[in-house]
């Protein structure tokens, strides 16, 4: 696949998305600790409170979408 | 001849500087000069309309690229300028008559190159024979004293830097703009500018580097603690002595070790702070204040400034400075405000005072002073827009001759265990220039309760709240214009107009510069093939380059070869990868149109797209099926004939149709594409035919 499966730009090499979501889903990822050690929520309960919030980021909120229908974002190996 | 730059200037330039105080506007053919007496001079004051003269290019053909150009009249390059044709004839004429030339146009970079190119081409005098006439306000009095001691040569070097400026912005803008433009159409066929420019690419940037970091963000979860407490039965709310708690069990524990216990009241601080009145306004800090007061956008106070500057009731506007210089007459001023009845009792008290020395800022301006008014009336009723203006200039000049703002603040520590919590309050204490300056620099007093150190306070209720971190704020008008000026871009004169540009160009939506698909699409594309275009340091490097030419440290031809052989460099690159800048803007572009023009899936055969599509015949725009040109659809929604259209990604909670927001003006709305139709809308359709009857009224009285 060339395009992201989110926007339909061009894939960073080695992912299934654009360079702005792939950031959008690695900070998701870096987040996750930070949210885990204040409130022990588990990573679906992060994704699901990410796309309620309105302060997430659009690439994230889109990205946090992905994750909640159950959609794989990793790259097909 | 005295040449001014604006009618209006020279209209008063004329009233000044005549004997008897009555000039005679003589009238030509649309256009108009005034006669005027002063001693033994017979003057003309002739007018020019800012630039009568613009840079236009030597080779024809609209390509790239294109490297020389000439200076001519602005009708050449602008249709819409047919005023500038009589203006520049009439100068022409009284010209060949003249045996001495003064200009007297605005004392700055575009002001000294007008007087200039007026002189150069439409005189055909010789600008180094001719005098300068120096002034920052237009007042009887300035305009005589510059007359009388003007100076015997222009400031050449001040007028090759605005001629560079003018240049390399003509190089770089058009150019650029050209090899964007012509990338889209030799890859689709479409003709759709896409500008960009010396100044345009880095402002876009820092934009486009926003958006991104808010895209990006990710909000971390926060708790605050709210704590309660009754004295003297008046519920007083708390502080808790850390504002953020970062973790749950944190926030738990202090919730559960507070609710219900008994603090006491540990110490009670007092201190006391002075403030100084605020710097003199120069023109970044009043459009700054202006925005944040009222809601005025940097190029719309300036325009406002200028029109106050022309009416001879404030300083010149286009000023960095922050300085009132001893030279002005700070009292004569002052008094002449006191015969307004608005400011009569603030300027007796700064005059009873005596001390009549002002604040000053740090910034300074060789060329003029802080912005400040002149103590003249205004001769016309000033608009409400520019009283509001004037109103803030004259406040804040007149805070400047006060005492300091003197303010208590208080602090209560109230302990239970390892707990602090705090009880604020504050008090003004002195006024000062606080005083006059009061509706701009409002305070928010609050008396600390009754209490006493030792007194003991039950606190109930004590509960959390899970907040979460916010994301860096979008640019305003004035934000944007303040990150400019720090990054040293443009000009005093330019800025306003870059940042509207900005917005123009469609590469923004809405008020808060929210970067549009189109704008990215430029962004990233320019970002991968051309990212000095973007890059501050280009543009900053020219700036300091024109700078050094006002110093005389460069001279003009030098560095404009220099601009000259970089911008080639750049646009053969370019050219080497114009099918791939192409095959990226056409695509973002595509997706621009879509998100401005398309709506969704019809809901009648499910196949095609919904879209604006605007009626060849009537010009009228609707809802339409993209496979009604198929003769498979004709489903079809009126749409409202004023205002921008945005698609939404939302449905009518009613009938279930896309919806789509309206931004007529300042009004905004929302509705669904069924609007008329829609059984949840008729209270809006009913309220829309209500305006409508009423408009329509209001226009048949104004017939009649």
């Amino acid at each position: 696949m060339t395009f992201c499966k989110i926007c339909g730009r061009t894939v960073v090499k080695g992912s299934v998305l654009c360079q702005y979501h792939q950031s959008a889903l690695d900070s998701l990822h870096t987040s996750y600790e930070a949210w885990k050690k204040a409130s022990g929520v588990s990573w679906k309960e992060y994704i699901e409170k990410l796309c309620q919030l309105e302060e997430t980021g659009r690439w994230v909120f889109d990205v946090a979408e992905q994750l909640k229908s159950g959609d794989d974002l990793s790259a097909p190996s | 001849m005295v040449i001014t730059e604006k009618p209006t200037a020279a209209k008063r330039i004329a009233h000044a500087l005549d004997e008897n105080k009555s000039p005679t506007e003589v009238k030509k053919r649309g256009a108009s000069y005034y006669e005027c007496k002063r001693e033994n001079d017979d003057l003309v004051v002739v007018y020019a309309l800012g630039h009568l003269f613009e840079l236009k290019q030597t080779v024809k053909g609209w390509t790239y690229p294109r490297m020389e150009t000439s200076w001519v009249p602005r009708y050449e390059v602008e249709k819409k300028a047919t005023q500038i044709k009589p203006i520049i004839n009439l100068i022409k004429k009284l010209a060949k008559d003249v045996d001495s030339f003064v200009v007297a146009t605005d004392y700055d970079i575009e002001g000294s190159l007008i007087g200039y190119l007026t002189l150069k081409h439409a005189c055909n005098a010789d600008p180094e024979q001719a005098h300068r006439m120096f002034f920052s306000t237009l007042t009887d009095s300035e305009i005589q004293s510059a007359y009388d001691n003007m100076a015997g040569s222009l400031n050449f070097p001040m007028i090759a830097a605005g001629q560079v400026r003018h240049e390399i912005d003509w190089l770089y803008g058009i150019n650029l703009t050209r090899a964007l433009t012509l990338a889209v159409k030799n890859t689709a066929g479409w003709f759709k500018i896409v500008s960009t420019g010396r100044v345009q690419g880095p402002t876009l940037s820092f934009v486009a580097e926003r958006e991104q970091q808010i895209n990006l963000f990710v909000p971390n979860p926060f708790w605050v603690i709210h704590a309660k407490t009754m004295h003297n039965n008046i519920e007083i709310e708390l502080e808790y002595s850390k504002k953020r708690i970062e973790t749950r069990n944190e926030s738990d524990s202090i919730v559960g070790d507070l609710d219900g216990q008994t603090a006491h009241v540990d110490s009670i601080n007092k201190k006391i702070s002075t403030q100084q009145p605020h710097p003199p306004f120069n023109l970044s800090t009043l459009q700054s204040e202006a925005y944040r007061h009222f809601g005025f956008k940097p190029s719309r106070t300036l325009a406002i400034a200028q029109s106050l500057y022309l009416d001879a009731v404030i300083s010149y506007p286009r000023t960095s400075s922050e300085k009132l210089p001893e030279t002005i007459d700070l009292k004569k001023i002052i008094s002449g405000l006191g015969k307004m009845k608005s400011y009569a009792g603030m300027t007796k008290q700064v005059l009873q005072k005596g001390n009549l020395t002002p604040v000053q800022g740090k910034k300074s301006d060789p060329a003029h002073p802080a912005i400040h008014p002149t103590g003249s009336k205004p001769t016309k009723r000033l608009t409400p827009s520019e009283n509001k203006l004037y109103d803030l200039i004259v406040r804040r000049f007149l805070a400047l001759f006060c005492e300091p703002a003197e303010k208590e603040h208080l602090r209560a520590d109230i302990k239970h265990e390892e707990h602090l919590l705090y009880l604020r309050g504050l008090r003004i204490l002195k006024q000062g220039w606080m005083e006059f300056y009061g509706p701009y620099s409002k305070t928010n007093e609050r008396e600390l309760p009754d209490i006493s150190e030792g007194d003991s306070l039950l606190l109930s209720p004590v509960s959390d709240e899970e907040r979460y971190t916010q994301p860096p704020a979008r640019f305003n008008p004035a934000s944007l214009l303040k990150l400019l000026e720090q990054e040293n871009l443009g000009t005093k004169a330019t800025r306003a107009r870059i940042v509207d540009s900005i917005k123009s160009r469609g590469y923004t939506m809405n008020d808060r510069f929210e970067l549009s698909t189109l704008g990215y699409a430029l962004f990233e594309t320019l970002g991968k093939y051309m990212p000095n275009i973007l890059s501050p340091e280009l543009t900053r490097f020219l700036e300091s380059e024109m700078e050094e030419i006002q110093q005389e440290k460069k001279d003009r031809e030098s560095v404009l070869t220099e601009a000259k052989s970089n911008l080639l460099e750049l646009l053969e690159d370019f050219k080497s990868q114009e099918s791939e800048i192409g095959n990226e803007l056409v695509t973002g572009l595509q997706r621009y149109w879509q998100s401005k023009e398309e709506l969704g899936e019809c809901p009648k055969c499910q196949e095609g797209t919904l879209r604006v599509i605007r009626s060849s015949k009537t010009g009228k725009r609707f809802v339409g099926c993209s496979n009604y040109s198929e003769g498979n659809c004709d489903q079809t929604f009126p749409l409202p004939q004023k205002g921008d259209i945005t698609p939404l990604d939302t449905v009518c909670p009613h009938c279930g149709y896309i919806m789509f927001q309206v931004t007529s003006g300042r009004r905004k709305w929302e509705t669904c594409i069924n609007w008329t139709e829609c059984l949840g809308r008729k209270d809006e359709l009913k309220a829309l035919e209500e305006r409508r009857n009423k408009q329509d009224k209001k226009t048949e009285g104004e017939e009649k």
